[in-house]
């Protein structure tokens, strides 16, 4: 009897390391939405940056096509870990925006330093009373910068794209043929 | 003595392109400086050289016109004497395609006068890092089509100790004889850069990976005399990408490369026969790259020959200089018949990459026949060199399955083009994975960014949050204070800020 109360408590100590140890399924969930998201930070699915998101999303209080930098294939990720593979025309996503990046028009910019505070991943450089200028390869395109700007001297300039190659049109499967007969 | 043996170690698929015997050798001989060379700053992918020299400004042949910023990039030299008439972009003949890439445009003055050699930096007395910026500054770069700077190569193999130098004379590609005409005209400067090279490696192993139609008894006779006794000579099969870097050495040494990795990890390094006879010119004799041996032939042409070129030479000059064109020419293709680029025009200029010329008919190139569906026959698998699975990369890049495209190794495809050949269905399946690449490529570099980005983001929630802590503590501090400081002292103190100021405090304010 003793033993068995021994192996019982042992056991249920042992649950207890492994629980703390190894995160829930919840937390797992967060990490691979957030993984899905393209991390962007750019608050247009209305939460403060990606993270939050994933949480929401995982918390079920968020509709999974509010990623807007996503476009499809994150809405077609975040459906497949939510287990809602087959919902994907509930959930219609606006179209992708054009790649771009803010661009600082130096002579016009007053030195506020506004915009520092406003970009999520610290891509805009600068100091107050020193024009600021942007890392073009941090930018997200977020836009989070161009309304706090009090003189309207950021712009979003589109980045070049890859242009994929189109395969020739014969391509496309011919309809099934008929055997003769 | 050098020892002339078969490979002991096969080929995997391919395709037997070319005769199992030797062909009738052809004309050897150097062709015309023309009035115009045409140098294009960019080689590879990536940036393009900056030019060291200014319009109007007169240059001797090898004086440098431009160079990377990279410490093992190669430079760029004019290859005969005249005047920088343009730096402009032109559409040009790169790995990728026709490109328009900016180009150094000289005029010759037909005296070709040359700037003196720089002296001699034998790798036997100087130190590798002299030997190193020598290969850079005399322009050496991989002639065998991929045109990878030499010195990095070499930086690399120093680094990793390599054991083993494979000498690439398989010229596997149709068509292409240039490295044949070095072999049989000038295997005197073959033997000296091989030496040099071993030499500079610490004496490894020398493998020659001879194509087996070739005749190796030149090239027997000049190791010999250049006292490499103990190198070897394996003469390959005549088909279609043994010459592949990855595949000559496994057919060489039975080491495969593995899947990312460079040669150098399994101790080998291996160069073009044509890169080490300029790798010896650049040492030996302090002469840069100006010129290469190019073939120039076929059935649109009246004579065929393999002419030692200047760089920059349009295809128009080579053509004349083969006697013109004949009523079937139809298309010019630079480099092979499998990897070379259809020239929209004859003005485009050799380069360094640039092995042939071929001047097709119009039977050769007739417009691709209709894409029928794949019928799974799997023709393409069995001539695929580096076993993939041409027809379900195929059907993953239609699909768009990047996970399954990268689980199949797509990067590992080498463009070689065998599947395209034996495809029934005429599907274009290289293209396909070269897009497929570029957009793997570009989804892959996306996670990448996402990734730093979270890094990025995380550190500035990380900083905001410990300035909220110290502007706390800050708080707090002062409150704690406040709170100790006798009310009288306070006050006094008040009274003599009040003074020194010579405002009175507003009504109410605490």
């Amino acid at each position: 009897m003793a033993v068995l109360l021994v192996s019982i408590a042992g056991f249920g100590v042992a649950l207890s390391r492994m629980a703390a140890r190894w995160p829930d399924d919840h937390s797992v969930l967060v990490e691979q939405l957030e993984s899905a998201l393209p991390q962007t930070q750019c608050g247009q699915c209305d939460h403060a940056g990606c993270r939050p998101y994933a949480q929401a999303l995982a918390a079920g209080e968020a509709a999974p096509n509010r990623c807007v930098p996503g476009g499809t294939k994150t809405r077609d990720r975040l459906l497949q870990l939510l287990g809602l593979d087959t919902h994907a025309a509930d959930f219609p996503v606006p179209a992708l925006p054009i790649p771009a990046v803010a661009r600082v028009n130096e002579v016009r910019c007053v030195a506020c330093t506004l915009c520092l505070d406003a970009c999520p991943v610290d891509a805009i450089i600068g100091a107050r009373g020193l024009a600021h200028t942007v890392l073009a390869d941090e930018c997200t395109g977020c836009a989070l910068c161009l309304p706090v700007c009090p003189v309207d001297c950021i712009r979003l300039e589109p980045v070049a794209a890859i242009r994929p190659w189109q395969p020739p049109p014969t391509l496309q499967p011919e309809p099934p043929r008929h055997g003769p007969g | 003595m050098v020892r002339v043996e078969p490979a002991r170690y096969g080929l995997r698929g391919g395709l037997a392109l070319q005769p199992s015997l030797p062909e009738p050798a052809l004309p050897f001989g150097e062709a015309p400086v023309p009035p115009l060379l045409i140098l294009p700053l960019q080689s590879r992918g990536g940036e393009a050289a900056l030019p060291q020299v200014q319009v109007g400004e007169r240059v001797l042949r090898g004086q440098c016109i431009a160079r990377l910023a990279g410490p093992w990039d190669a430079a760029l030299h004019a290859s005969s004497s005249g005047t920088v008439i343009a730096i402009e972009p032109r559409p040009v003949a790169l790995h990728a395609g026709i490109l328009t890439a900016p180009c150094i445009l000289i005029r010759t003055d037909g005296a070709d006068s040359a700037l003196p050699h720089l002296p001699p930096c034998d790798p036997a007395v100087m130190d590798r890092m002299a030997v190193l910026q020598r290969l850079a500054e005399a322009g050496v770069v991989g002639l065998g089509g991929a045109v990878f700077s030499t010195a990095a190569k070499l930086a690399c193999a120093v680094a990793a100790e390599v054991d083993t130098l494979i000498l690439n004379a398989a010229e596997c590609e149709p068509h292409i004889r240039c490295d044949e005409a070095l072999l049989t005209h000038q295997a005197e400067r073959i033997a000296l850069g091989a030496r040099a090279i071993a030499t500079f490696l610490g004496k490894p192993q020398v493998l020659i990976g001879l194509k087996e139609t070739l005749d190796s008894a030149p090239l027997v006779a000049a190791l010999t005399a250049v006292g490499l006794y103990d190198a070897r000579i394996v003469q390959v099969p005549a088909r279609y990408t043994a010459g592949a870097e990855d595949l000559l050495i496994r057919l060489l040494t039975g080491r495969e490369v593995p899947r990312g990795a460079l040669p150098t990890a399994l101790g080998c390094v291996c160069l073009n026969v044509a890169t080490i006879a300029a790798a010896g010119d650049a040492l030996l004799c302090g002469e840069p790259l100006t010129s290469r041996i190019v073939t120039v032939s076929g059935p649109g042409l009246a004579g065929a020959a393999n002419l030692v070129v200047r760089l920059g030479t349009p295809a128009a000059d080579l053509t004349a200089a083969c006697g013109g064109y004949t009523a079937q020419a139809s298309q010019l293709i630079l480099g092979g018949p499998m990897m070379g680029l259809a020239l929209p025009d004859d003005a485009l200029p050799v380069t360094k990459a640039s092995q042939a010329l071929w001047v097709a008919s119009a039977a050769q190139c007739q417009p691709p026949r209709p894409v029928q569906p794949c019928i799974r026959c799997g023709a393409c698998v069995e001539v695929c060199p580096v076993r993939l699975l041409p027809q379900q990369l195929h059907a993953y890049a239609r699909s768009g399955d990047t996970a399954a495209l990268a689980a199949h190794a797509l990067d590992v495809c080498i463009e070689c083009g065998c599947c395209d050949v034996v495809c029934p269905s005429q599907i274009p399946l290289v293209q396909t994975f070269r897009a497929a690449k570029t957009e793997l490529a570009h989804a892959q570099g996306q996670d990448h960014r996402a990734a730093w980005l979270k890094g990025r983001f995380e550190a500035r929630e990380a900083r905001l949050e410990q300035l909220k802590i110290q502007r706390e503590n800050r708080y707090q501090s002062a409150r704690d204070q406040l709170r100790r400081e006798d009310p009288r002292a306070r006050l006094a103190r008040l009274k003599a800020r009040r003074q020194t100021a010579g405002t009175p405090p507003k009504e109410g304010a605490p």
